[in-house]
């Protein structure tokens, strides 16, 4: 299953559900990472970690850890998923 | 994941209680609350709205939490009005979270100001929505409307009150635009009380809500609540559900309720929690189709996008981070200097002019309370105001652009590998300023090991308090060229060590799973010169008021403690009388005081260098005990004397009866004393080495502390002093919000006790291995 972990800088994908434990769950939907919307990963920390996102306008950072559970489908080079 | 949802049970919520029961009882009119997310420009809204009122509190145990000001309405009616943390939404994570939610429930809010930021609506309206099911009174408050309106946003707020019940106005904060309107918004607000729709989440999760709602007794929380409480109880909250289950008649009720959310879970497919956070978002959603007229372009964030491509590289950044820190201590140092010196001379000159009100070598002790006591212990800490208020400004100026999240960002791998967290960083800057703000900021930390461990190591970070310290001591011993650099080791070392602790404490007692990094990272902002100023002024105001009252004491009490009790009998006036010793005046200074006054100084310790002129006081003292007869200036006598009291006062006797343990570190029992009263407040050592320094001097107008140190110890004794003074004991205001914010005497003392020894060995092993290299 591909999840926001696998994504390359430049691509953009749909959340299809989040997979963590209730707490952790909670703040990432809370930051609006909910299934149907699509995230672009935008870049990478200086180690290739944490990973920058946007998402509904807004730019998220986030551990691999988090990424992994961020499960997602319909990956595409950014820009042409409107 | 059991351990930590009952840390989080004990999380503190002390604070948030006192608070509110305090407000309660001190409610004499009307009462408004700001709620926003984080960054969404609530405070600049709180100041805007409460101008010169605000009441400045932001010093030991106060609000990161929440403040409260007051403000008057159009018609001149007086409103208290509290701001909240900034919070995503109010599922209780973070302990800010729930001091946001229990204010917002206790009911004692006639409006609730949502605060949204204009630029991000979609996820910010979502608290609003949350706030809606509490049956509050509401006023919608978009901020940062210029922002959106350049984007090239069109809102209908007409409509847009229309489908909320409540009144919408937009505001631009720190520009003070739209300040009226919002007053006149809060106005009809209060006119037509609890007019806010409720808040519709989809026929599904209504139901379910009302089923919910329907099972909960009356006496269960107040009724306006109810949607809410429902809501969380469907969604299957923790401590709501273990508050509803202590709650007598509810045991049947809470089987029902079980059933009504697995009958939702089971027809959708999703688990309650992620269909009521979807049913939030799905709300703001259409709201926003139907009142946004015009979206923002898709190049509204490119400016900061090229700027993030370079600040946030992935290899370019740290370098530039680091840079930008190196910077603000060259700032800090460089800039601070001259003024530093202006204030400098005014206060010799102040010490000079009460000075000379008595008579010449008067030993009044008003004289010297005043001379000694006031003007040496709070004028060495005044000094340096010039050099805290240029740190407050860099810092405020990282923290106003949103720079501070993409160094997170930066940082975050790093501070993993040390079992921190990106977001450690944050307490951390803060921390730069002062360790009680910065403990403070771990509120924002989900993760209680996370939390305790930033706490812990946090005094670690050299906080401004300490940055007298570093500006007395550095020039005493080092050369101009080395002085910014040996600044930045020192934040460098505090910062390692840092780390290293944390990593400690990680892999040992808060050993456990890491917590979640989830950041955003705000558009770039160009700081306001009001904004920036407001920082500072707050931070310089607040540096005054401690050197003029917590500083002031401590530098009485010290200056008593190293005045009494008196020697008695001094070893010169036995020589003198038994005809060993002759004292002849001073002769008329010739180069200038501060040559003579260096001589006072080099003769008062008795390792001073060589004197050109003949053997040094001590080598004639010594001379007079073997029943040689020698020749004493004036001055000399009276530094000896003056020495004499030194010892003999209380200060003195514990500092010598101390001084055996610090011995091996290179300190002698004058640097212990001072040490002592660096535990009320970092900035005392700086005021008692000035205290001690000038009650044993000849001419308190003229010899600067630098000098004398200079000549007394060796740099090597400096950096011991310093890393002892950097690691050591935290001062008590720090012991006292760790405690609190801990809930634990055994961390905020195992805090003090194990920095302590940290410090302790650190200087022992640098001193020792020093002085064998031969430094």
């Amino acid at each position: 299953m591909t999840t926001l972990a696998n994504l390359s800088v430049g691509q953009s994908a749909r959340i299809t559900g989040i997979q963590a434990a209730p707490g952790i769950r909670q703040r990432i939907l809370d930051m609006g990472l909910i299934p149907d919307i699509r995230v672009t990963l935008e870049r990478v920390g200086p180690t290739g970690r944490p990973i920058w996102i946007a998402c509904h306008g807004s730019q998220i950072a986030l551990r691999l850890d988090e990424a992994t559970g961020i499960l997602v489908d319909d990956v595409k080079v950014a820009g042409d998923n409107s | 994941m059991n351990a930590e949802a009952e840390v989080k049970k004990e999380a503190p919520v002390e604070v948030a209680v006192e608070g509110s029961a305090q407000a309660g009882a001190s409610r004499d009119g009307l009462r408004i609350a700001l709620a926003g997310n984080p960054n969404c420009g609530k405070t600049t809204i709180f100041n805007a709205l409460t101008g010169a009122h605000q009441k400045v509190g932001n010093y030991p145990g106060v609000t990161v939490e929440r403040r409260d000001g007051r403000f008057e309405l159009g018609d001149g009616r007086g409103v208290a009005l509290v701001d909240l943390p900034g919070t995503y939404s109010l599922t209780s994570l973070s302990p800010e979270e729930r001091v946001a939610q229990d204010e917002l429930l206790s009911g004692e809010n006639d409006v609730i100001v949502v605060v949204a930021d204009s630029t991000n609506l979609n996820r910010n309206l979502v608290l609003l929505a949350q706030i809606m099911q509490m049956g509050a009174n509401l006023v919608l408050c978009l901020n940062m409307a210029d922002e959106a309106r350049a984007s090239g946003q069109v809102l209908d707020l007409a409509q847009m009150e229309k489908l909320l019940g409540c009144p919408v106005v937009e505001t631009v904060g720190h520009k003070r635009q739209g300040i009226d309107a919002l007053k006149a918004a809060i106005d009809r607000a209060l006119a037509s009380p609890r007019a806010s729709r409720r808040l519709v989440l989809g026929e599904r999760l209504d139901n379910a809500i009302g089923q919910i709602r329907a099972l909960i007794p009356a006496d269960f929380g107040r009724p306006e609540i109810a949607d809410w409480v429902a809501t969380k109880l469907l969604m299957g909250d923790a401590e709501t559900t273990s508050r509803f289950l202590a709650h007598k008649g509810s045991a049947s009720a809470a089987s029902e309720i079980a059933a009504v959310r697995a009958r939702i879970e089971s027809e959708t497919g999703h688990d309650a929690p992620l269909l009521v956070t979807e049913g939030y978002f799905a709300f703001v959603d259409g709201l926003l189709r139907e009142v946004m007229t015009q979206r923002s372009r898709a190049d509204a964030r490119a400016l900061t996008e090229k700027i993030d491509a370079v600040l946030a590289h992935r290899v370019l950044g740290l370098p530039i981070f680091a840079a930008a820190m190196y910077a603000i201590f060259w700032i800090t140092f460089t800039i601070g200097d001259p003024f530093m010196g202006w204030i400098e001379e005014g206060f010799g000159w102040l010490g000079g002019w009460v000075g000379g009100l008595w008579p010449e070598g008067s030993d009044s002790l008003l004289r010297s309370l005043l001379v000694d006591g006031v003007i040496g212990g709070v004028g060495g800490v005044v000094v340096f105001l010039p050099n805290i208020l240029l740190l407050f400004a860099c810092l405020a100026v990282l923290e106003d652009t949103g720079y501070m999240a993409r160094a997170a960002f930066l940082v975050d791998q790093l501070m993993h590998r040390f079992g921190l967290h990106g977001k450690s960083f944050i307490p951390m800057m803060t921390g730069f300023g002062c360790t009680v703000p910065g403990i403070m900021a771990t509120r924002t930390m989900e993760n209680e090991r996370d939390r305790l461990a930033t706490m812990f190591v946090l005094p670690l970070v050299s906080c401004g308090a300490r940055m007298p310290i570093w500006l007395l001591l550095i020039p005493a011993f080092f050369p101009q060229t080395w002085r910014a650099p040996m600044l930045f080791g020192v934040y460098a070392v505090g910062i390692v060590l840092a780390l290293l602790v944390a990593l400690l404490l990680r892999k040992t007692v808060l050993r456990g799973d890491d917590a979640p990094f989830v950041m955003e990272l705000p558009p770039y902002r160009l700081p306001t010169l009001r904004g920036a100023l407001t920082k500072v002024a707050e931070r310089g105001w607040l540096y005054l008021k401690k050197a003029g009252t917590i500083i002031l004491a401590v530098s009485i009490v010290l200056w008593a403690m190293t005045t009494f009790p008196k020697a008695g009998s001094y070893e010169v006036d036995k020589l003198a009388a038994a005809g060993h010793v002759e004292i002849v005046a001073d002769p008329e200074p010739s180069e200038g005081e501060g040559e003579e006054a260096k001589e006072g100084g080099d003769a008062k310790e008795d390792k001073g260098a060589a004197e050109p002129a003949g053997p040094s006081l001590a080598e004639r003292l010594a001379m007079a005990q073997k029943g040689e007869k020698v020749t004493l200036l004036q001055s000399e006598a009276d530094a000896r004397n003056a020495e004499e009291d030194l010892n003999a006062s209380l200060a003195g006797k514990i500092g010598h009866a101390l001084e055996p343990v610090f011995k091996p570190l290179g300190f002698d029992w004058k640097m212990v004393t001072a040490m002592l009263g660096a535990f009320a407040a970092k900035e005392v050592f700086v005021a008692q080495m000035g205290i001690i320094y000038s009650l044993g001097e000849v001419d308190e107008s003229s010899e600067s502390l630098q000098a004398t140190l200079r000549s007394d110890y060796s740099p090597l004794v400096g950096v011991s002093l310093m890393l002892f003074l950097l690691i050591s004991a935290p001062c008590m205001a720090t012991i006292a919000v760790t405690k609190r914010e801990s809930n634990s005497w055994k961390w905020a003392l195992g805090q003090l006790g194990g920095l302590t020894a940290l410090a302790y060995i650190v200087s022992l092993v640098v001193f020792q291995v020093g002085r064998l290299l031969g430094f």
